[in-house]
C-alpha cells in the first residue's frame, strides 16, 4: 500500500481536486450498492415487505415502521432502498459488459494491428459497418433477436462497446509493431503469440484502461436507456433505468420523486466515472505529456 | 570446411512503393499503375569469415540497415541467396529455425526503442534463453543472467530494474546482454554507438571488441562513420545506392581508396586529424532516389570523372589487388 | 579584435517538480567578429540551453537567473520580450539540427522566407522583397530559385532544406549565428556542403557564428576557438589548435583521446572514461568532473575550480592541470 501512494502516477492523479472527488464519489457508491442489503430500510424485492397503500408516498413519509426519506415509487417500494438496490444491477451490467468488450476488443485489436492485411481488413470493416449504426439501434436489434433478461442485456452491451477498444488497439499496436524491441524479439526467435501478448500487450495498455472507464459510464447509460424503453431488466428487479421509466408516466401528475432521485443517482455515478476517466487519460495519455 | 560463416549472392530487397489514394483497395476506380519499387539492396555479394569484423558503410539510404535486417530475417529477400555456414537460409530456417535463430543475434541502433520498456532487465535477457530452452531452471537461468551482465559491465543487483532507469550507454550494455544470452556465432550490429554520448562511445565499441575476443564472436558492423570502421573492422565494404562500390581489408580501404566514392567519403568526414582544414566538398549534388535510380553506373551524376560509358553500363565488382575490389570503369 | 558578444557569469536553471536542474552554471565566454566559435559537450552539458539563453528563448520551468548577455554592448538579459523580437531573426538568428521541424509544413519556403524579411524590413515593398528572397536562396546554392520559391518544405530533400534554414537565418546580415547540431542530421558529404556553406556565407557577410555540437571533428574542423562544455560548466575554452593538440582538462583530454582516428589502428583499444556525467540534479559538491577524472585529490571533491589562464587565450577549469604527466593519461605526485 505504502509502495502504491509512493507511484508517480498515482500520485499524479491526486494532484486533481475534481478526480479525487469522483473517485470518492465512485467509491461511496459502490459501497453503498455493495452493502445495500444492510444500508437499505427495506428490500424492494421482498413483495411480503412491500404494502400497496404505500405506493407514491412523498419523501419524508413514515409507514409500517419506516421513514421513506426519498418517497415511495407505485408498488409501495421506497425509493431509497430501490437506488440502491437499483445501482447494484446497473453498476454489475457496466462492470462485467466493459470488462468483456475490453478483452474482446483489445484482442482483435491486437490481432488486428499486428498482423496486419486480410485480417485487418475483416476486423476493422467490421468495426467501421458496426459504428455506423447508433449504439442503441445495434443493442435493440439484439434485445429483440435474443429476448429479454440480464445476460442478453450484458451481451449486448458487449457487443457495441468492443469497437472502440478494437479501434484504439489496434492504432497503438501499429506503432508499436515499428519499434525495434518487436524486431528484437523476431530476431531472438520469439513466437508471434508470445510478441503479441508479452511484448506488444503491455504497451497498449495505457489508453484501453482510460476507455475502459469512461466506456463503464457509458455502459450504465445504455442499460438505463434500454430497461427505460422496457427492454432491460424485469420489473420485479428494477434497475436505475427501469425506476426512471416507471416513473417518468407519473412525472407530472404530482409524484416527481420517482424518477428524478434515480435520475440524480444515474448521474452522480456517470459524473464520478467520467471525473476519474478524465483524469486518467491526462495522465496516462503520453501525448498530453512532454 | 571453409572459414565462411555468412556468404551473400546477389541479394537484393525491393519495397513496393505506395502511390495513389487507393491503391492497396479492394475496390480501386483509377487505371492500374505500374508497380514502382524502392530498390533498397540491388545485388549485393560479398562474404564474412568466421572471427571477422565486416563493416557496412554508406550514408543513409545506401541500403545497409536493409542488407543487415535481410540477413537476420527481419526482411524477406526479393533476391538473391543468404549461406549460414555453407547452407542457403531458407533451408535452415526449414529444417532448423532454432538453430539459426540462436546463432544469428542483432544489435540495434537505438537502446531506447530496442528495448521493451514494460520488462524488466532480468526478463530482457533471460527471455532469449527461455524462448530456446537453454537453461534447466531457474536457479541456472539467474545464474546466467547474473554472469552475462557482470561480462558486459552491468552490476547484477540492477537486475530487477527497468530500462528507463538506466542511460544510453547502459541501456546498449543490457542490448548486447540480451544478444549473448543465446551464445550466438553471428552479430548484425546496425549503427550500435551512433545514438550514444560521445565519452561513451569508446565504451561500448571497446566492450564490443572484448567480447568478440571471448566468445569468438563474428560482427556484421553497420556504420556511417568511417573512423569507427577503421577502429573495429578488417573487412570494409562501402555501399553506395543499394550497391558495394568498393569491398576489401580495411587498411586497404583506407590507405589506398579507389573508387570516387570512397574517397569523397574520406575528405568529406570531419576529423580532429584534420585540424582548422577547410572540409573538401569534392561532389555536389545528392544521392539520387532509389525509386528511380540513375541508368549505367549509380554515381556516376555526382562523379567528377564520369564518361559516357559510365552513363549507360554499369561496372562490375573487379578485383583490383588482392582482396581488394572495385565498381568503377577506371580501374 | 572587439568582441560582438559577451557572456558573463550566465545561470539557467530549470525549476522542476524534482529539484533545480542547473543546466547552464555560469558559463562566460566571448565572441569576436567573424570569428567561429565551437561550443562541444555531450547531451545535457548545457550547450544548447546556452545558445537558447542567449536569444533568451528559455521557456518556464526554465529561468535566466544571474548573468549578463552583452550584445554589441548592450545587456539583453533586462530587455522585454517585445525588445527581443526585434533582435531575434535579425541581428540574432539559429539555425536548429531538425530543418523538418524548423520550417512550418503548411506554407510554402517563399512565404517563410519572405516573411522574415518583412518582419524586419517593414519598409520594404513586396517587390523587393521578393527579390532578396530569390538572391538569398541563389547564394545557399537552391538551383532555380524563382520556382522553388513555391514549394513547400516537404519537397526538399534533408540538405536542401537546410539550406533554406541558412537562407531564413541570414536573411537579415545578423551580426550572429547560434547554430545548435545544424548537420547532426545529414550526411556526411551533405554536411561538408552545409557546413562550408555555413561559413562562406558568414564569412562574407562579417557574421559571427556559434556553432553547438557533439562532434569533435566538425568543431575541428570549422571552428576558430572552442569552449568544452561538462555538466552546465565550461572546462576548457581556447584556439582549436590548443584544444585539439595540447588539451589540459583530463575531460577534454579523454574525449580527444577517446574517439576512433581515421588515422587509427584496428585492435588498439580506444581510451575510455569510465562512468558517465552525473545527473544535474544531483551533482557532486566540488568539481562535476571528479569522480571520472584519473587525476582528482581531495580538494577536486570539495572545492569547484575557477577557469585559469594556462596559454594565450586558453583556459582550464582544473585543480591539477599541472599535475597531469606527459602520456596524458596519469597523473605526477
Amino acid at each position: 500500500m505504502k509502495r502504491l501512494f509512493k507511484n508517480e502516477t498515482v500520485q499524479e492523479f491526486f494532484e486533481s481536486k475534481e478526480a479525487v472527488f469522483g473517485l470518492i464519489l465512485i467509491i461511496v457508491l459502490t459501497l453503498s450498492a455493495i452493502f445495500a442489503n444492510f444500508i437499505a430500510p427495506q428490500n424492494p424485492y421482498d413483495l411480503k415487505q412491500l404494502n400497496l397503500q404505500n405506493a407514491y408516498k412523498p419523501p419524508g413519509y413514515v409507514a409500517d415502521g419506516i421513514r421513506f426519506w426519498l418517497g415511495t415509487d407505485d408498488q409501495g417500494r421506497g425509493v431509497f432502498s430501490t437506488i440502491l438496490y437499483g445501482m447494484r444491477i446497473s453498476l454489475f451490467v457496466g462492470i462485467v459488459s466493459t470488462i468483456f468488450s475490453a478483452i474482446i476488443g483489445t484482442i482483435l485489436g491486437l490481432v488486428a494491428g499486428y498482423f496486419g492485411g486480410k485480417v485487418d481488413t475483416v476486423i476493422m470493416r467490421l468495426a467501421d459497418i458496426q459504428l455506423s449504426f447508433p449504439a442503441l439501434l445495434i443493442a435493440l436489434m439484439i434485445m429483440a433477436i435474443w429476448g429479454q433478461g440480464l445476460d442478453k442485456i450484458i451481451i449486448a452491451i458487449t457487443v457495441v462497446g468492443w469497437v472502440y477498444y478494437a479501434r484504439t488497439v489496434r492504432g497503438s499496436t501499429l506503432a508499436e509493431r515499428e519499434k525495434e524491441y518487436v524486431d528484437s524479439a523476431r530476431v531472438i526467435g520469439v513466437g508471434h503469440l508470445r510478441i503479441m501478448f508479452r511484448h506488444i500487450l503491455p504497451n497498449v495498455l495505457a489508453p484501453v484502461i482510460v476507455i475502459g472507464t469512461v466506456r463503464i459510464a457509458n455502459a450504465i447509460i445504455l442499460e438505463a436507456t434500454l430497461s427505460f424503453l422496457g427492454l432491460g431488466v424485469p420489473v420485479t428487479k428494477p434497475s436505475l433505468g427501469s425506476m426512471i421509466a416507471s416513473g417518468y408516466q407519473v412525472l407530472f401528475s404530482g409524484y416527481w420523486w420517482v424518477s428524478v432521485f434515480p435520475g440524480i443517482a444515474l448521474m452522480l455515478i456517470v459524473m464520478g466515472i467520467n471525473l476519474v476517466g478524465d483524469r486518467l487519460r491526462d495522465i496516462l495519455n503520453p501525448k498530453l505529456k512532454k | 570446411m571453409t572459414n565462411s560463416l555468412v556468404r551473400v549472392e546477389n541479394l537484393k530487397k525491393y519495397f513496393p512503393v505506395k502511390l495513389g489514394l487507393f491503391e492497396g483497395w479492394y475496390f480501386n476506380p483509377l487505371p492500374k499503375r505500374k508497380k514502382l519499387y524502392v530498390k533498397a539492396i540491388d545485388g549485393v555479394s560479398f562474404e564474412i569469415n568466421r572471427g571477422d569484423t565486416f563493416a557496412l558503410v554508406g550514408e543513409s539510404g545506401c541500403g545497409k540497415t536493409t542488407t543487415g535486417r535481410t540477413i537476420v530475417g527481419l526482411y524477406r529477400k526479393t533476391g538473391g541467396e543468404i549461406y549460414f555456414k555453407g547452407r542457403p537460409v531458407d533451408t535452415v530456417l526449414k529444417e532448423n529455425p532454432g538453430d539459426f535463430r540462436r546463432n544469428v543475434q542483432m544489435i540495434f541502433q537505438d537502446p531506447y526503442s530496442s528495448l521493451n520498456p514494460r520488462m524488466k532487465v532480468y526478463q530482457l535477457i533471460s527471455e532469449p534463453m527461455r524462448v530456446h530452452k537453454l537453461v534447466k531452471d531457474r536457479k541456472e537461468e539467474r545464474e546466467r543472467v547474473a554472469e552475462l551482465m557482470k561480462n558486459v559491465g552491468l552490476e547484477p543487483e540492477y537486475m530487477t530494474r527497468y530500462p528507463h532507469q538506466f542511460s544510453g550507454g547502459q541501456r546498449q550494455r543490457i542490448a548486447i546482454a540480451r544478444a549473448l544470452a543465446t551464445e550466438p556465432e553471428f552479430i548484425v550490429a546496425d549503427e550500435p554507438i551512433s545514438a550514444l554520448d560521445v565519452s561513451i562511445r569508446a565504451q561500448i565499441l571497446n566492450l564490443m571488441e572484448d567480447l568478440q575476443e571471448k566468445y569468438g564472436l563474428t560482427y556484421l558492423f553497420i556504420a556511417h562513420d568511417l573512423s569507427v570502421v577503421r577502429h573495429i573492422s578488417n573487412k570494409t565494404a562501402v555501399m553506395y545506392l543499394g550497391r558495394i562500390v568498393e569491398m576489401g581489408d580495411t587498411d586497404e580501404i583506407f590507405e589506398n581508396p579507389l573508387h570516387p566514392y570512397t574517397k569523397t567519403l574520406f575528405e568529406s568526414i570531419p576529423s580532429v586529424d584534420k585540424v582548422k582544414q577547410p572540409l573538401k566538398v569534392t561532389i555536389e549534388g545528392e544521392v539520387p532516389s532509389p525509386i528511380n535510380p540513375p541508368p549505367g553506373c549509380p554515381f556516376h551524376p555526382r562523379c567528377p570523372f564520369a564518361t559516357d560509358r559510365c552513363k549507360k553500363e554499369r561496372p562490375e565488382l573487379v578485383e583490383v589487388a588482392p582482396g581488394h575490389k572495385v565498381a568503377c570503369f577506371l580501374y | 579584435m572587439s568582441a560582438i558578444l559577451e557572456v558573463k557569469n550566465l545561470k539557467t536553471y530549470f525549476f522542476t517538480k524534482k529539484g533545480i536542474v542547473k543546466a547552464v552554471d555560469g558559463v562566460s565566454f566571448q565572441v569576436f567578429k567573424k570569428e567561429v566559435l565551437g561550443i562541444v559537450g555531450e547531451s545535457g552539458a548545457g550547450k544548447s540551453i546556452t545558445g537558447f539563453s542567449i536569444l533568451k528563448a528559455i521557456d518556464p520551468p526554465g529561468k535566466i537567473v544571474e548573468g549578463k548577455i552583452v550584445f554589441k554592448g548592450e545587456d539583453l538579459v533586462p530587455k522585454s520580450e517585445d525588445e527581443m523580437q526585434k533582435i531575434r531573426g535579425n541581428k540574432i538568428s539559429m539555425v536548429f539540427q531538425d530543418p523538418l521541424t524548423s520550417l512550418n509544413p503548411v506554407f510554402t519556403i517563399g512565404y517563410q522566407l519572405e516573411e522574415a524579411i518583412k518582419v524586419h524590413n517593414p519598409e520594404m515593398s513586396k517587390e523587393e522583397i521578393r527579390e532578396r528572397a530569390v538572391e538569398l536562396l541563389k547564394s545557399v546554392g537552391i538551383p532555380s530559385p524563382e520556382k522553388r520559391l513555391r514549394d513547400y518544405p516537404h519537397q526538399f530533400s534533408g540538405g536542401m532544406r537546410q539550406r533554406v534554414v541558412i537562407a531564413i537565418a541570414l536573411a537579415n546580415d545578423p551580426d550572429l549565428v547560434i547554430a545548435d547540431e545544424p548537420t547532426t542530421a545529414l550526411d556526411v558529404t551533405i554536411q561538408a556542403q552545409v557546413l562550408n556553406l555555413m561559413k562562406r556565407l558568414s564569412q562574407e557577410r562579417g557574421s559571427s557564428i556559434i556553432l553547438i555540437t557533439h562532434d569533435m571533428g566538425v568543431v575541428a574542423q570549422m571552428a576558430d576557438r572552442i569552449a568544452v562544455m561538462y555538466a552546465g560548466k565550461i572546462v576548457e575554452i581556447g584556439p582549436t589548435e590548443e584544444i585539439i593538440f595540447n588539451p589540459r582538462h583530463p575531460y577534454t583530454i579523454g574525449l580527444i583521446r577517446s574517439i576512433p582516428k581515421l588515422s587509427g589502428k584496428r585492435g588498439e583499444k580506444l581510451y575510455q572514461i569510465p562512468g558517465m556525467m552525473p545527473s544535474l540534479l544531483n551533482l557532486p559538491p566540488g568539481c562535476a568532473f571528479a569522480p571520472r577524472c584519473f587525476c582528482r585529490t581531495e580538494i577536486c571533491e570539495k572545492e569547484v575550480p575557477e577557469l585559469e589562464k594556462v596559454g594565450e587565450n586558453h583556459f582550464v577549469r582544473c585543480f591539477n592541470f599541472r599535475r597531469i604527466a606527459d602520456d596524458k593519461q596519469s597523473c605526477k605526485g
